[in-house]
């Protein structure tokens, strides 16, 4: 396969996408959406991450704060017990007071004691009390035996619907209370509703026990010596309310006890409530003797704070890039196809422009060969007749010129004469025809095909010719007879037009020419020399610078010597001013080693 | 030196040749142009005898021209040459062709001796009165009657 069929078929290929530039779209495709999964996904760990930082945040809150009011209840126990177990209602409203639920407890609705008495002993208990607080009841009835009323809780104007309600009459508190007594820490109630809530809202109450005379070891000694329990009640909205109020909040919690719910942010009409949550996480706390599940969802604005453009600015940017590459090869495979096209195109023309100068030739070879055929075939047939009238004007001028008058033998004169000239026409013809024709280059020496040249003149030298042949001259490869006439035309030439008187003075030589393989001969004489602006047109055929009669010649001369001299490969030329004679040029190849070998030997 | 006059066949088909070559030999004694055949069958019919008849003509030395109509010089002298009693016929070409593949077949057919019609008349006289000169005085004809070969 030539080198030009396998460029092309490369070019072809470069016209398509390849392979290749498949594989690095599907590369490039495949790093973007890598690299896209991966900042999504990391994405999605970071928000994970955040929701969960938050729910533990709102755990955390919620636990912690519970623990703050349970420390506030123990401080109130051990208030209590250091007084031996006993407390006035001065004593805990002062005690209240300093405490300052409001500002360093917000969310606790109040703090008070509840006595355990047996029930039996619940009227001397109210009597007691009456003492001081006429209007103090114990209620609602019950049967258990025990009863524990509350009977201080500050501060009083919102709480006072709570003073003297029997935690005995229901089973939530009765059972956080007794609890409370048996384990000795502090417990919370079920969900209830506090009497003292005016909007019935969920709540509970935090109790924390005391004893006779220090903590008791084992479950008889808490309920032996148990007297009582400091408590706290609560609602839980304003519980919640205290605990996260100063938290920028992304996410909602509801907070249920078994199928009760305590607390609900997951209500549609909440500001950020997000249904559709992004996150959602239930937790089981165990708190102080209940189970809390904490149901917590991540809200609108955790949503818009997550927002992050950053994946899809990648997919979008990697995309992006695809197309670029695409288009680029695209563009890239459309301009190889345009080259390929182009260079069909052009190379079409090309191709047509050969075979359009390729016919030229052909046809001008044929017109050329058939111009030297005729001209042979012509100036051949052409010698007959010729030669009739010639010679029989020459025998009517021999045998019959003294029947002839002046005026016919005048006649008669120019009719020889043109007869003669004609043959002459004729002739040169012929061999201008045949010059250069099947040449036969040899390896001779060129000082023989001058000999040979004065020889044939031999006729026309007369004693006031001198010629001077210089010595050394070299050997040539040429046709022996053609570049000998060529010699014979130049010298005779150099004969024919010396200055009138003088005596012609005639040198054959040689130079060097510039490249080794020629060497330039030269035929200089002392002649009538050659006008500046003649000096090109002499060597066209049929060319006379001279009048018939005063120089003899066909004008046929040079030109058949051009025509020999280039059929050789060299050149004729002339330098010449009137007066001052011509020296002719003309180049020949010389013999060389290279040359010398090339040729077949005979 | 001969006692008769060399006897010439001229083949040439141009009147106009045929008279200058009359008036280049008429001038010489020792020639003498005998018959003049203006194409190639009539020469052959001249020279070649048919059957047991002997020849019509039967001359000392043939001047062929090679441009005839009917039968060109080349055939007329390879059918000379073919002929056993004139194998040794002189016969000098004598033509305005110079063409080297002429002049060649000419030799290869055994002729004698190829002259190239001078186009100038008086060469032309010139050159074949020296032609005829040569063999009416220099050279030796072969035997004319080759006798008991």
């Amino acid at each position: 396969m030539s080198t030009v069929t396998r460029e092309r078929r490369r070019i072809e290929k470069a016209g398509t996408l390849q392979w290749f530039h498949w594989v690095v779209i599907s590369l490039s495709l495949c790093l973007t959406l890598v690299a896209w999964n991966i900042s999504h996904s990391q994405i999605e760990e970071k928000v994970e991450r955040q929701f969960n930082r938050e729910a533990d945040q709102v755990i955390e809150l919620v636990k912690e704060r519970m623990e703050l009011y349970e420390n506030a209840l123990w401080s109130g126990v051990a208030m209590i017990q250091a007084q031996g177990g006993e407390v006035s209602h001065p004593e805990w409203r002062r005690y209240s007071r300093e405490l300052r639920i409001d500002h360093k407890y917000p969310g606790v609705n109040g703090i008070g004691v509840i006595f355990s008495r047996p029930t039996i002993e619940i009227p001397d208990l109210i009597e007691e009390q009456r003492q001081t607080r006429p209007d103090f009841r114990v209620f609602p009835e019950h049967d258990e035996p025990v009863s524990l009323p509350i009977i201080y809780v500050e501060p009083e104007d919102v709480n006072s619907k709570a003073v003297g309600l029997d935690m005995a009459h229901e089973t939530n508190r009765y059972r956080a209370a007794l609890r409370a007594r048996d384990l000795g820490t502090a417990q919370i109630t079920g969900p209830i509703v506090l009497v003292q809530d005016e909007t019935r809202t969920p709540g509970f109450l935090f109790y924390t026990p005391y004893y006779r005379g220090g903590d008791p070891e084992t479950l008889e000694e808490r309920r032996e010596r148990f007297l009582g329990m400091v408590y706290a009640p609560f609602v839980v909205e304003e519980l919640m309310k205290g605990a996260l109020a100063s938290q920028n909040r992304h996410v909602g919690l509801r907070i249920q006890d078994g199928d009760d719910v305590l607390f609900n942010e997951h209500e549609v009409v909440k500001e950020d409530f997000d249904p559709e949550p992004l996150f959602r996480r239930t937790d089981r706390v165990s708190l102080y003797g209940r189970e809390w599940s904490f149901d917590i969802r991540s809200d609108q604005s955790f949503r818009s704070e997550q927002n992050n453009a950053q994946p899809l600015t990648i997919l979008i940017g990697g995309l992006f890039i695809e197309a670029l590459l695409i288009l680029l090869f695209v563009t890239i495979s459309r301009t190889n196809r345009r080259a390929l096209a182009y260079a069909d195109e052009a190379s079409k023309e090309a191709i047509a422009k050969a075979v359009e100068l390729e016919q030229l030739n052909a046809e001008l070879e044929r017109s050329n060969e058939e111009l030297e055929h005729f001209a042979y075939v012509a100036s051949h047939d052409l010698q007959e007749p010729l030669r009739m009238v010639g010679s029989f004007a020459e025998l009517l001028d021999a045998q019959y010129a003294d029947s002839f008058d002046d005026q016919g033998r005048k006649w008669l004169g120019f009719m020889t004469d043109g007869a003669r000239r004609m043959q002459a026409l004729v002739r040169d013809l012929l061999t201008f025809s045949r010059a250069g024709r099947s040449i036969e280059m040899t390896p001779v020496d060129s000082r023989e095909l001058i000999d040979l040249a004065l020889e044939n003149l031999a006729h026309s030298l007369e004693d006031e010719v001198r010629i001077e042949v210089k010595p050394d001259l070299p050997r040539i490869l040429a046709d022996a007879g053609q570049i000998s006439s060529v010699f014979q035309n130049l010298i005779s030439n150099a004969i024919k037009f010396r200055r009138e008187g003088a005596p012609a003075v005639v040198e054959v030589g040689f130079e060097e020419g510039r490249s080794s393989e020629k060497c330039i001969f030269y035929v200089r004489d002392e002649g009538i020399g050659i006008d500046e602006e003649f000096l090109g047109r002499i060597f066209v055929i049929f060319q006379r610078l001279h009048g018939k009669f005063e120089y003899s010649g066909t004008g046929l001369g040079l030109a058949i010597c051009k025509k020999i001299v280039e059929k050789h490969g060299g050149r004729i030329w002339v330098w010449s001013a009137p007066g001052q004679g011509s020296t002719f040029y003309f180049s020949i190849p010389r013999v060389t080693e290279e040359t010398l070998h090339a040729i077949p030997t005979p | 030196m001969p006692s008769r006059p060399l006897e010439i066949l001229l083949v040439e088909d141009s009147p106009g040749d045929v008279e200058l070559i009359r008036q280049a030999l008429d001038s010489d004694p020792s020639v003498r142009v005998i018959r003049v055949a203006n194409d190639g069958v009539e020469a052959i019919e001249m020279l070649i005898p048919e059957g047991d008849e002997p020849p019509r003509v039967t001359p000392d030395l043939v001047l062929l021209d090679i441009n005839l109509p009917r039968k060109n010089g080349h055939e007329v002298l390879e059918c000379i040459r073919r002929t056993p009693s004139l194998e040794t016929l002189p016969v000098v070409i004598l033509t305005t062709s110079s063409y080297d593949q002429d002049v060649d077949r000419a030799y290869r057919a055994r002729a004698n001796a190829f002259v190239t019609k001078p186009a100038l008349g008086s060469e032309l006289f010139e050159s074949l009165r020296e032609t005829i000169r040569f063999w009416s005085s220099v050279a030796t004809l072969p035997p004319r009657d080759p006798g008991g070969l």
